[in-house]
């Protein structure tokens, strides 16, 4: 190969030294030249290679119109369900009627529970999710802030337990599912508050408890009013999905759309995901089994549910909605993307995961809270196994699919 | 030739005057963007964001002195910094502007690890090297108020340290690519590019079988050889239209903030020294028909000399600037896993990385082994930062025992569960579980408690599916 020394006035300096370089500079930057345009030149090459279509527009659409919008309709109907059984209970007061209610909440909270993995759009949290209208911590708010015994009993001690606008202007911590599950379920004639709070001292409770069937009345009247609301929220998150909102999902990238590519509603879609992290795997059973946030070998009263007592079967109905979102129930899913960039055996070993996390609760003996005293072992194996989920979430299922964690909104890379 | 009358010639060259103008200009769109950049820094509401919202930041090894400011003071200085920026691409009070800039920014740099980006880094040194510039005596309100600064050349040395320093990031940034993941497996790109096949125009392309590895490559040979075709007059120009298509590419596929922008003004530095007035010229010359750009003779046959004490500056300064990317390969192993020697040294968008971290503490008086969630100290930015960097875990780790200790517990004992997954591979285990993270000092030499990478290859993007066939469930 020939050598050249350019020189002035020719001279390229490198910190003002010349230096060799082959004769023909244009020639040696070919390589560089060709290989950058060749992204360019292909599809001018003969129509040989196919290129592979963009399936992640088809998930999103399969998720939306498979999963997430039957999934609220079911809501739907279980909120409808539960509002009508505690208004029939409310009519009779039968205990039979009463038991009917508690079997119509418990199935709206397995579906709560399922679609507390699809929280993406309106059900989400208007500062967390695009499109959120709180709808789903409307409906249910124990994960955001812990339920106040005390302000129910306050409440309904009060002359508007019934009147749905004063309920509705309360803080979330006494409304909602929470807030059902301890007015449809308690048995006891006493109330949460201490002994110094108002309704104690000034005996207004004394005289509510004093005929045990007319305070459990009470306690359905405004479990009525809250399951009202319940139900109404769920109208207007199907109302609010179906069609809006689907078509950000099926059309993601029309003129106006709320997320601007396909990629972006699979992320938020997956951001829906990682309540199995934050909220089952660490406040429904971290907590309670002494893991975390705990100075006791247990810790009972970071149960869920203490009166519905379902804590396991919230559990189980997490994983099965995660489960539905990853492998899309019986159309397209994330694990079908899995395959389409390689991670094919990858999606296999997570659905595997998620198949043993619900066999690990399956294996906890009786109800949550006894286990705790009598499978402490079991309980802490459910813990191992629904965190090899979340890192299984965390790790590789986000980084095959170049997602992102939540809250990623405004930050930059390189 | 011998080393002294090389080191002369050396010394004489970088001596030499040589247009102001490029310097001036150079300076104008940097600190520009600069501004700008801080301006978008407030209004995204990333100081909140960044430094308001958590209660734990990363120290830098060694920086642990700097504190993160009240909320108030923390907008206040990116208030300054954008107004010293604003200042030095007038070139107003240039030589307040520029310093001032610089030292909020490194600030505010140095308050939280996860920050870290190769791109602010790169702009740490520049604005240090225009501390050092008497890039205001030209196309500046200084020199305007007062023209006794005015000058319309500069030494040699000016020039060449700034093209020396863009020079760096393109060939540490092509070297890092030098590696199987990039160049025999197309990762991570492959990873990047098969989300973005519905990108309006190129989305197609990207789901070319072989683009990845096609895309790597042109990217290697980009970043590995274009100082020397930046730097050839005859391949210049046509080197500057592929620094603008491959920026514009990288600032449409990928969130990096400046940095294409950055590098996209910063690569203008390798045109003569003249090109500004030489620009100009051609523009009024097509336009009006205003005579050929004469340019100013420079003073090519002086024999004057860069003093010894600038030279030993400038060699210095460029050891080190070679020497610390290149520390990385002195810990061994992959740098993209343990990330020893990974920041300060260029290895832009080479690596897909994702982790999760739980720690377990032990101690006197704890009942149980409790876990402990990274969220309950950091925001999500900080953690998806600190999951795959083993400093950042170790430094957590250490205020995790430190509140430990302030509660009364004794025999503090953290242990992390961290894995993670590297340009898609399956994830493992990142850092040795049984290793007790809070008896371990945090320091440079070679970390025994990150475990060795993976030794599989990275995810391989196949062919096209067939789309009719599911996966079974």
């Amino acid at each position: 190969m020939t050598f050249i020394i350019l020189k002035s006035p020719k001279t390229m300096r490198i910190f003002s030294k010349p230096i060799s370089l082959p004769c023909s500079s244009r020639m040696a930057m070919l390589p560089l030249v060709l290989a950058s345009s060749l992204p360019l030149a292909l599809p001018g090459c003969g129509g040989t290679e196919e290129s592979l279509p963009g399936r992640r527009s088809e998930v999103l659409a399969a998720l939306g119109t498979n999963v997430m919008l039957p999934a609220y309709r079911t809501l739907l109907t279980r909120a409808t369900a539960l509002d009508t059984a505690i208004g029939t209970f409310v009519d009779s007061g039968l205990a039979q009627d009463r038991a009917a209610a508690q079997t119509a909440y418990r199935a709206l909270m397995e579906s709560m529970m399922e679609t507390e993995m699809m929280t993406a759009g309106p059900l989400g949290a208007s500062t967390l999710a695009l499109g959120g209208r709180d709808y789903f911590d409307e409906m249910y708010s124990w994960a955001v802030v812990p339920l106040s015994l005390c302000g129910v009993d306050r409440f309904l001690a009060g002359t508007t337990h019934q009147d749905a606008l004063a309920l509705a202007a309360e803080p979330l911590n006494i409304r909602g599912l929470g807030a059902i599950d301890y007015l449809l379920f308690v048995d006891t004639p006493a109330n949460a508050c201490g002994p110094e709070a108002a309704i104690n001292t000034s005996g207004t409770w004394a005289a509510l408890a004093a005929d045990p069937n007319a305070l459990n009345l009470r306690r359905a009247q405004m479990a009525e009013v809250l399951s009202a609301q319940v139900r109404t929220r769920a109208e207007a998150l199907v109302t609010d999905w179906d069609p809006a909102f689907l078509q950000e999902l099926t059309d993601p990238t029309r003129s106006g759309a709320l997320y601007r590519s396909a990629q972006e509603g699979l992320n938020a879609l997956a951001d829906g995901l990682f309540a199995l992290d934050q909220v089952t795997k660490d406040m429904r059973i971290a907590r309670p089994a002494g893991l975390s946030e705990c100075a006791t070998t247990t810790c009972p009263a970071a149960l869920e549910s203490l009166y519905a007592g379902d804590n396991k079967e919230r559990i189980r109905h997490n994983l099965i909605g995660y489960r539905l979102v990853v492998t899309g129930g019986d159309g397209l899913g994330f694990d079908d993307l899995l395959g389409d960039v390689g991670a094919g055996a990858f999606a296999t070993d997570m659905l595997a995961h998620i198949d043993s996390a619900i066999a690990a609760v399956d294996a906890v003996d009786g109800t949550l809270a006894e286990a705790l005293v009598s499978d402490l072992a079991d309980v802490r194996a459910l813990h191992a196994a629904v965190q090899l989920c979340t890192t299984d979430l965390k790790t590789t299922f986000l980084a095959s699919l170049a997602l992102d964690p939540p809250n990623r909104a405004g930050s930059d890379n390189d | 030739m011998d080393a002294s009358s090389f080191v002369t010639r050396i010394r004489e060259r970088l001596a030499t005057e040589v247009d102001i103008a490029s310097i001036a200009v150079f300076r104008v769109l940097f600190f520009g963007l600069m501004c700008a950049s801080a301006v978008r820094f407030m209004a995204e509401g990333w100081v909140e964001r960044c430094f308001v919202q958590p209660s734990f930041f990363f120290h830098y090894w060694g920086g642990s002195f700097v504190e993160v400011l009240s909320p108030t003071a923390m907008m206040a200085l990116h208030v300054v910094m954008a107004v010293a920026a604003a200042l030095a691409c007038v070139g107003l009070a240039y030589r307040i502007a520029a310093p001032v800039f610089l030292m909020s920014f490194v600030y505010v740099e140095l308050c939280d690890v996860s920050n870290y980006l190769n791109h602010y880094y790169q702009a740490a040194l520049l604005a240090l090297l225009f501390c050092l510039i008497p890039a205001h005596r030209a196309l500046s309100v200084d020199a305007r108020l007062r023209p006794s600064l005015k000058r319309a050349t500069l030494p040699a040395w000016c020039l060449s340290v700034l093209r020396f320093q863009v020079g760096v990031v393109y060939v540490f940034a092509g070297l890092a690519k030098a590696q199987p993941d990039w160049l025999v497996h197309g990762q991570p790109l492959g990873i990047w590019l098969a989300a973005r096949t519905e990108t309006p125009l190129l989305g197609p392309l990207f789901g070319l079988p072989h683009m990845p590895l096609i895309m790597s490559w042109a990217g290697f040979l980009f970043d590995s050889t274009i100082v020397v075709w930046l730097l050839l007059r005859r391949t210049r120009p046509y080197a500057y239209g592929l620094v603008i298509v491959f920026h514009a590419l990288t600032h449409v596929l990928f969130h990096i903030g400046i940095f294409p922008f950055l590098m996209m003004i910063s690569a203008l530095i390798f045109f003569d020294a003249d090109w500004p007035p030489r620009a100009l010229a051609r523009l009024r010359q097509v336009r009006r028909g205003v005579p050929k750009f004469i340019p100013k003779a420079a003073n090519a046959t002086s024999r004057a000399r860069l003093s010894a004490p600038l030279t030993l500056a400038l060699a210095v300064y460029a050891i080190v600037q070679v020497a610390v990317p290149l520390r990385a390969h002195a810990y061994g192993g992959n740098v993209l896993w343990h990330e020893q020697g990974m920041r300060f040294s260029f290895r832009v968008m080479v690596r897909s990385k994702t982790g999760s971290v739980t720690y377990r503490v032990r101690a006197r008086g704890l009942v149980n082994e409790q876990y402990v969630e990274p969220c309950r100290y950091l925001n999500a930015l900080q953690e998806r930062e600190m999951s795959g960097q083993p400093d950042l875990i170790l430094q957590l780790a250490h205020r995790i025992a430190a509140d430990y200790r302030a509660r009364g517990h004794e025999n503090v004992e953290v242990r992390a569960d961290a894995f993670a997954s590297l340009n898609g591979r399956p994830s493992q285990r990142l850092l040795d579980p049984d290793a007790d993270l809070a008896a371990i000092r945090d320091d440079l030499t070679p970390a025994r408690y990150i475990l060795p990478a993976p030794s599989t290859p990275p995810l391989h993007t196949p062919p096209p599916p067939a789309h009719t066939v599911a996966l079974g469930r």
